[in-house]
């Protein structure tokens, strides 16, 4: 079910108000999306885990971008993949600028190239570069456009543990971890965390504390990019996208 | 004694909660003693755990705060009107605090910050409004001639970090609170809503808030000012699919119009 229908059988409305329609909070979200050589393993079904990854994201798009008509209308997306070829930006016109019509996209316009899955697990770098974009996105937006923004969100899917370029554990998470808690300690974006099997719990919940911090029990892709919609709702707080992943058993 | 306002109100869960099955964070009330119309709207802040709760606590307080103070005799003078609503601040601060911290220490496992909440109070005897606010719910005048104005508008975007606004109970008492007297001979209607309405209510030159939208709060007025109002109309109307297009966040709306 397409979440976001709630409201469509509702026919029963007063008589039409004409809203202020031209106002925008622009909202900036970067979704950060682990293609390191794990992703190209095969599944027990015998379906590689790209394949798979790429057969749901083409059926998760057109969703998008019929939200990004609706309620999503404010929402701009950049994709970053850090695994094949390293870290790269894969929305927009793939560069990593913050400028208009560089990395970023409303979500009504949202389209993904095929991802290619292999190399290192650059999950750091990956991260720091989304940070980046997103500031520089809300101050050209701010500064240039002169338009209200909202607070940007960070949604981050993994299977590995981080590493260097050349596939070294490293520790470089930790520094990380510290600037992510003083970003949300003032309320200057938000992290939500998906792991799927294989992940690296520990790294996990320090980058997105406990709280955004959703352990997967399987790689159920049409769920993740269903709870990564969920996630990217302006409104959404971490107790709600847990309700959606583990039921309401969890309370 | 026969009431001196007519007034509609609506408070409606937003989508995103909608589809979690979670209860809306926003809160109202509306009372009006002895012709002093008060009304009280709140927005417990999103991701905390326990926001609805702060904001119904923070209206429950607030109106009995406020329904003791002008009870007696509402004041006739700009100083005594400030005076009035400085000491209604004060006290609603102490005892939202004090009742936070209660709170915490009977439930257990949250803080008094978990129901961190904004709060929007207007106090209207004409020809005088007061109104006191902490974050960044919005307040829209009418008066003669259909002329609309923002007493207090929604905060500035620029410069501020994205979605920040004060909250009870960590906003400083006197630096955090927007405290407004006016004085509207001419006052047919009041209206007060949380911010998940103002990108729908309110014009913006850029990041500054200009004016409250003609339009709009036209025809929401004239839903006060029917022959014979329809209770549900603001909440059938908050619920449309109109609004959920145009706004994914808690939204509540009251309007107030002199009989």
């Amino acid at each position: 079910m397409n979440p976001f229908a709630l409201f469509e059988d509702d026919t029963d409305e007063p008589d039409e108000i004409d809203f202020v329609t031209d106002t925008h909070r622009r909202r900036f979200v970067a979704l950060l999306i682990d293609t390191s050589r794990s992703m190209a393993a095969t599944q027990s079904n015998g379906v590689v885990a790209i394949d798979a990854l790429n057969r749901e994201l083409a059926r998760w798009l057109p969703t998008v971008r019929a939200e990004g008509r609706g309620p999503l209308r404010d929402v701009e997306f950049v994709v970053v993949t850090f695994g094949a070829g390293g870290v790269g930006v894969v929305s927009g016109d793939g560069t990593p600028s913050a400028e208009d019509g560089g990395a970023f996209v409303p979500a009504s316009r949202l389209e993904l190239a095929p991802l290619v899955a292999g190399g290192a697990t650059p999950m750091v770098e990956a991260v720091e570069l989304a940070l980046t974009l997103v500031e520089q996105r809300r101050r050209h937006v701010q500064t240039v456009h002169a338009q209200q923004t909202g607070g940007p969100r960070l949604i981050l899917v993994s299977d590995g543990a981080p590493t260097d370029a050349e596939g070294n554990p490293t520790d470089d998470w930790r520094p990380l971890a510290r600037r992510l808690e003083q970003w949300r300690s003032t309320g200057r974006m938000r992290l939500f965390a998906f792991g799927v099997p294989g992940v690296d719990d520990e790294v996990m919940r320090a980058l997105a504390t406990p709280s955004g911090y959703f352990p997967l029990a399987d790689l159920d892709l049409r769920k993740l990019l269903d709870l990564i919609l969920v996630a990217t709702s302006e409104h959404v707080d971490f107790e709600q996208v847990r309700s959606q992943v583990y039921g309401d058993e969890f309370w | 004694m026969t009431a001196r306002w007519s007034v509609l109100a609506g408070s409606v869960a937003g989508g995103a909660h909608a589809r979690a099955g979670v209860s809306g964070q926003d809160a109202y009330a509306v009372r009006e003693v002895d012709g002093v119309l008060l009304l009280v709207v709140a927005d417990g802040a999103g991701g905390r755990r326990c926001a609805a709760v702060g904001a119904s606590l923070v209206v429950a307080l607030a109106t009995q705060v406020l329904v003791a103070l002008v009870r007696d005799r509402p004041p006739g003078t700009a100083v005594a009107w400030s005076a009035l609503l400085d000491a209604a601040r004060d006290q609603l601060f102490r005892r939202f605090r004090r009742a936070a911290r209660a709170l915490a220490r009977a439930a257990g496992g949250f803080r008094p910050e978990d129901l961190a909440t904004t709060v929007t109070v207007v106090v209207a005897h004409p020809p005088w409004v007061g109104v006191l606010a902490v974050g960044d719910g919005v307040v829209v005048v009418r008066t003669d001639g259909g002329d609309l104005a923002l007493l207090a508008a929604p905060p500035d975007a620029a410069g501020r970090p994205p979605g920040a606004t004060a909250l009870l109970p960590t906003a400083r008492a006197e630096a955090d609170t927007r405290r407004l007297v006016a004085r509207l001979p001419d006052l047919t209607g009041l209206a007060v809503c949380t911010d998940g309405l103002d990108s729908l209510l309110v014009e913006y030159d850029g990041t500054r808030p200009s004016r409250p939208g003609a339009a709009a709060f036209g025809q929401l007025f004239a839903l006060v000012e029917a022959a014979d109002p329809d209770p549900t109309a603001l909440t059938r109307l908050l619920c449309g699919r109109r609004v959920g297009a145009l706004t994914d966040d808690d939204r509540t709306l009251v309007l107030a119009v002199p009989r």
